[in-house]
């Protein structure tokens, strides 16, 4: 298989990848979680930046914070596989690049 | 990956031409290859993009008739490298084939199978796999291959001595993870197959599930 076709097919694939990703990405909450001290009881909440950039407190139901925590680490870990994934189709495009070059030469 | 296609499918041919097929498992990324190509996984694309093909021998003793596994592949322009603990390891180019049998004893020692005339690298944790393939059919040839579940419970299991092949192996069960938790049957299928694990692999993939916020 011509390496143009590799990587092409590479590409592709990885596009594919990216966008089950995302799409797993964008049903978790994203943010932190802070305990917050109120008249002597510990409540907890999700902070992050809205579409608008505004920061949301979220409260959190007591029996969810456990789910809230899980799903926060594993938006972290979708989030280290889609960087690694773009880092990837990166490198894939600038090989075709540098191919499509070659050949034009 | 995708480069070395054809030469992974003249080894399946050429084993499948010795009768082999059946005494091996196709383990690794090319098992992982086979869940996407033969949609064992639903709409499943693998991440891996190494070479290497690795099988498990699943009994050392068979086949009953003995072949000379060194005289087949060197009979097809291989060379042979035994020079790691006289592990062998067939060589083209930068495409590698490695035949793996079940730890017993040290971990460090290699197994003999006399049945293949090799010296085999051990792993361990290999029940899970061993006790559950499934058999797809890949250019007109059947292959075992494990079971999505137990592929992913084993590459967990075996994660935190994987050193420096630990970041690659996360990213494929995290992938692994992603497709098979959108089937319907993903709770009860996973738990069935961590069930049947030991005490000690039970707690490694609980440890695991727990840090990577797993849904189970």
């Amino acid at each position: 298989m011509a390496l143009k076709e590799v990587l092409k097919e590479q590409i592709e694939r990885n596009q594919k990848n990216l966008s089950m990703y995302m799409k797993r990405l964008n049903q978790l909450p994203k943010g932190t979680v802070h305990p917050k001290i109120i008249n002597g009881n510990k409540y907890y909440y999700l902070k992050y930046r809205d579409e608008n950039g505004k920061r949301v407190d979220k409260y959190i139901k007591k029996d969810e914070l456990e789910k809230v925590k899980k799903q926060l680490r594993q938006r972290e870990n979708i989030t280290r596989m889609i960087k690694e994934l773009r880092n990837d189709i990166k490198i894939a495009e600038s090989g075709l690049k540098y191919k499509d070059k070659e050949s034009n030469r | 990956m995708i480069e070395h296609r054809n030469e992974f499918i003249d080894t399946i041919k050429l084993l499948d031409k010795h009768d082999l097929l059946e005494h091996l498992i196709l383990i690794g990324s090319w098992a992982e290859y086979l869940y996407e190509k033969c949609e064992v996984v639903e709409d499943f694309i693998s991440t891996t993009k190494t070479y290497d093909v690795d099988f498990l021998i699943k009994n050392i003793n068979k086949p009953r008739n003995k072949v000379d596994l060194i005289k087949i592949f060197e009979g097809e322009d291989y060379l042979v490298d035994q020079s790691r603990n006289e592990i062998v390891v067939f060589r083209k180019k930068d495409f590698e084939i490695e035949f793996l049998a079940r730890q017993i004893g040290k971990p460090e020692s290699p197994i003999k199978s006399p049945a293949l005339g090799i010296k085999a690298e051990a792993l361990g944790h290999m029940s899970i796999i061993d006790k559950n393939t499934i058999d797809v059919f890949y250019n007109e040839k059947q292959i075992k291959i494990p079971d999505p579940y137990a592929f992913m419970l084993h590459k967990i299991i075996i994660n935190p001595k994987r050193k420096d092949k630990k970041e690659k192996d996360l990213m494929a069960i995290n992938n692994l993870y992603l497709y098979l938790s959108n089937s319907e049957d993903w709770n009860e299928k996973f738990h069935s197959m961590f069930n049947s694990l030991t005490k000690k692999e039970k707690k490694i993939v609980t440890t695991f599930v727990e840090e990577q916020g797993w849904e189970v």
